[in-house]
């Protein structure tokens, strides 16, 4: 008992006296938007872990935050003292959330909203975290033109897979595979898994190694990577406007799942951007076509009764319109099941 | 009309939030052949009266095919004025002999609409005599008709099993398992959901644990018996003095030590079993499951505090949990790979994380992406300071440390301790190089992570040691770490056909705002955010069980 009650005295004398020495870290943020433009008053926090409270469950913990608003230049330096070098910031608009707290209001104007970033500081000289004062670069996206799109959070078992190096096509207006598996009508995307199977276990897992192809129906559609995080910046995840060039024609995947080791090639700051439904003039010029983004990775892996296959799709269903900025209260797709919704622009 | 049963009871003159509008229901007065009758207006009047004067109600603009939406949409549509949203609405008292009458703003709705004609109702204490609807005229009763109910705490309508007295904890309400006062299995669906809680709950949490999941899962549409179970996951053996939640790993030798006896519980229970588990509840079904022969129809992991590779063996990510250096020795040396140093046949070759409870085909792993608890350690850092962010991946990184041997009854022995056997002129710990060039055979007889508890692990008899159940599951919780992340966290890829359902991406109707927070920006779904957020934000989550429950 001794033993326990010294430590639990030290432990209370060392947590007063740190919150007294706690490294301060100093960080400077300039704010613009996505087109690069300065934004001004625009409201800053950063945060940082202060202490743990015992409670229900795993107990809380308790935040210091620090804000701040940028001057003419878009700039605003913060300071805040951290235990542990782990500092949270963000463009914070307290009290302006709305819409499902999807948007905020910075200066009357509507953005989207910016779910910010992390730094975490590992070293400290003379109780300042190092580096010292860096410069952090926050985009802030503006609600500019949200319109209607087909979007669908597919995530599914399927069997038609257990027909394997068979193409399956996917409708993204109708929202299902094509004839005979499902009731679409026109192949946007063509999957198609290559697979060899192993062992089925007696708890019924399938080794296998498999590669995911994707390809289209027509010259000029094609697909784009685009890497971004998915927990970080503005919940507009992916650029307002799908660039004109830069698809291609194929795409692969692969995986694996091994008694000792699986991979499944794909991971969540994945994303894509696509074209289907193109059509050329006779000098090959693109007259017409469809374009929409993929939020998230493509993913799949192998059962012992199919395939399993999960994306998150937006389709903007209006000819050569490239703006990628959904409509949250427009989803063309009516009556989804819930947990086939989409929850972001 | 139309009603049901009824749940906690109101200290309030109005909504007290939209965590209170669970312990409404909805009743549907359906007067259109009565206004035809008795226009109102003039002499005619509608009153509500009930004898126990228990009963409290909002007026509603709803109609009867969507009465469920003051549960998961807002609209100022609500209280005396028709302009407050259900979650503010003011609540009008129904009083014993005189009744109170319905407004004329009220009535007219109906007139308009006959479909209308919905309020909610709650209880401020037991009642047992019926809702009245009368009309008067002239002072003269001309129509009368009831409402049956029957409304006591919400306790009276489902079981509960108290397991704590398994490893000696105390016990305040005991196990009951006759069909529940105010919810009889016979107006059930003949499905039994039991539910089992995490840890760090007492009794008293439990049954707030036990009750609000069945709240939600009835107004999801749940019409199945139910069981709350309770277990002894709070150990605090130095009662007070040191905070409960430092006591996990006594908590996970509890959670196996008490898993056979769910199963006995479980198994006289009538109707189709479905179990759903939060945290390291999950530990005790996972147990009842491999270990002791549960097999319900469906389990639903709810932030499962258990390594992904209990399930999968491959998931391996163990720089997020190993302490330094124990990188930079071969992971040959390691507590989590000990058990690959003697065969199948052999007990110490279960002492590992990985496959421990293998595939199980129905369950659906509800895991959070915005985990706090559980969240991944994906920088690697190693930890000196925790609160609750990441706090699982803290218990797992300081097995065989200094932290555990300052807790009463917690052992420190496995895990990311050195033996000092190995140590160099008896000071220093060997440096990698050198202990990789230390044999099997030697790592057998004595490990070069810090000893076992239990010297007889080491020798001839150490595989008949290794197969007592407390010694398995005392190694297991104290001395071997995982080596991948947790379960509640991420998908378990590849398994569970598409029964991963990431709660923070897929079921999230909203959030409150003020859980939107300079810390917190994105809104995450935390740890017992099932519980702890109001029903109308996580709505969809209860109502993806419930379709599942229906389903088979």
């Amino acid at each position: 008992m001794k033993k326990i009650l010294f430590v639990l005295a030290l432990g209370l004398t060392g947590s007063l006296a740190a919150q007294a020495r706690d490294a301060v870290a100093q960080m400077t943020f300039r704010v613009t938007d996505d087109f690069g433009n300065v934004v001004t008053n625009a409201p800053v926090s950063v945060s940082t872990f202060k202490k743990w409270i015992p409670g229900d469950g795993f107990g809380r913990d308790e935040h210091a935050h620090v804000d701040g608003v940028t001057d003419t230049n878009g700039t605003v330096t913060l300071k805040i003292p951290s235990k542990t070098g782990d500092v949270r910031y963000s463009v914070f608009a307290a009290g302006t959330y709305f819409d499902k707290t999807l948007k905020m209001k910075v200066c009357g104007m509507d953005y989207y909203k910016d779910r910010g970033g992390s730094v975490l500081f590992k070293n400290n000289v003379d109780r300042k975290w190092q580096p010292w004062n860096p410069t952090v670069d926050l985009v802030v996206k503006r609600v500019l033109n949200p319109v209607p799109m087909y979007a669908q959070f597919l995530e599914r078992s399927d069997t038609m897979f257990s027909a394997y190096n068979t193409p399956v096509g996917y409708d993204l207006m109708k929202g299902d595979w094509v004839s005979p598996y499902g009731k679409g009508e026109i192949s946007d995307f063509i999957f198609s898994l290559d697979c060899q199977l192993g062992e089925v276990t007696r708890d019924q897992i399938q080794y296998f190694d498999a590669t995911m192809h994707l390809t289209f129906s027509n010259e000029g559609d094609g697909i784009q990577e685009y890497e971004a995080k998915p927990r970080q910046g503005s919940v507009l995840r992916l650029p307002r406007f799908a660039p004109d060039t830069g698809y291609k024609p194929e795409w692969a995947q692969k995986a694996f799942e091994h008694k000792d080791a699986s991979n499944y090639g794909y991971n969540e700051n994945q994303n894509y951007i696509y074209r289907v439904r193109t059509k050329k003039d006779d000098e090959g010029c693109i007259v017409s076509a469809l374009y929409g983004k993929i939020q998230g990775p493509i993913s799949f892996s192998v059962l012992n009764f199919g395939a399993k296959f999960g994306m998150k799709y937006y389709l903007n269903p209006t000819p050569n319109d490239r703006n990628l900025e959904f409509d949250l209260k427009q989803n063309l797709f009516k009556n989804l099941p819930s947990r086939e919704e989409v929850q972001e622009p | 009309m139309v009603g049901k049963f009824l749940r906690n009871f109101s200290k309030h003159w109005k909504v007290n939030g939209r965590s209170d509008l669970t312990d409404f229901f909805p009743v549907w007065l359906r007067l259109e052949s009565a206004l035809d009758a008795y226009p109102p207006g003039g002499d005619i009047e509608y009153r509500l009266r009930q004898a126990d004067g228990a009963l409290r109600f909002v007026y509603t603009d709803l109609v009867a095919t969507n009465a469920g939406n003051y549960l998961i949409t807002d609209a100022a549509s609500y209280g005396s004025s028709f302009t407050k949203n259900a979650y503010e609405a003011d609540t009008i008292a129904i009083p014993d002999v005189v009744g109170v009458p319905l407004s004329s703003d009220f009535l007219s709705r109906i007139a308009s609409d006959p479909n209308k004609g919905v309020i909610l109702v709650e209880a401020a204490k037991p009642a047992f005599f019926p809702l009245v609807l009368e009309v008067w005229t002239n002072d003269v009763k001309v129509l009368e008709t009831p409402l049956r109910l029957s409304i006591l705490g919400v306790q009276n309508m489902y079981r509960w099993i108290n397991l704590r007295h398994v490893t000696s904890g105390k016990e305040k309400r005991i196990t009951r398992t006759v069909s529940p006062l105010n919810y009889p299995d016979n107006i059930s669906n003949g499905k039994q959901v039991v539910f089992v809680h995490g840890f760090n709950v007492d009794e008293k949490k439990a049954e707030a644990w036990g009750s609000e999941i069945f709240k939600r899962l009835y107004q999801s549409g749940s019409r199945a018996m139910y069981t709350a179970v309770t277990w002894q996951g709070d150990e605090d053996p130095l009662i007070g003095l040191m905070p409960a939640a430092a006591y996990y790993h006594l908590d996970v030798i509890n959670a196996f030590q008490v898993a056979s006896a769910l199963v006995s519980e479980v198994t006289d229970l009538p109707g189709q079993k479905y179990v759903a588990a939060h945290s390291l509840g999950n530990m005790v079904v996972s147990s009842a499951i491999r270990d002791h022969g549960f097999n319900p129809a469906r389990y639903f992991m709810i932030d499962a505090a258990v390594a992904m590779e209990a399930y999968k063996s491959s998931a391996y990510e163990p720089l997020d949990i190993a302490e330094p250096p124990w990188p930079s020795y071969t992971n040959r040396l390691w507590a989590s790979e000990w058990y690959k140093l003697f065969d199948e046949s052999d007990g110490r070759h279960d002492f590992t994380w990985r496959g421990r409870f293998g595939n199980i085909p129905q369950a659906v792993n509800y895991y959070s992406s915005g985990e706090d608890v559980l969240k991944n350690n994906e920088k690697h850092e190693s930890m000196l300071i925790t609160g609750v962010e990441r706090s699982w991946i803290y218990q797992e990184k300081i097995k065989g440390r200094l932290q555990t041997t300052i807790l009463r009854r917690v052992t420190s022995h496995g895990g990311w301790g050195f033996n000092n056997d190995y140590n160099v002129f008896n000071l220093i710990t060997m440096p990698a190089d050198q202990a990789a060039l230390i044999t099997t055979n030697q790592l057998r007889a004595n490990s070069f992570f810090k000893r076992f508890y239990e010297d007889g692990l080491y020798g001839s008899d150490g595989s008949t040691v290794a197969s007592i159940p407390y010694v398995r599951a005392k190694v297991l919780a104290e001395a071997i770490p995982a080596t991948s992340r947790a379960t509640g966290r991420n998908e378990v890829g590849g398994y569970f056909g598409d029964n991963n359902i990431d709660l923070m991406k897929k079921m999230k109707n909203g959030w409150p705002l003020k859980r939107i927070t300079q810390d917190d920006p994105d809104g995450r779904w935390f740890h017992s955010d099932s519980k702890n957020v109001a029903y109308p934000y996580v709505y969809k989550f209860f109502d993806d069980m419930v379709y599942k429950l229906n389903e088979d």
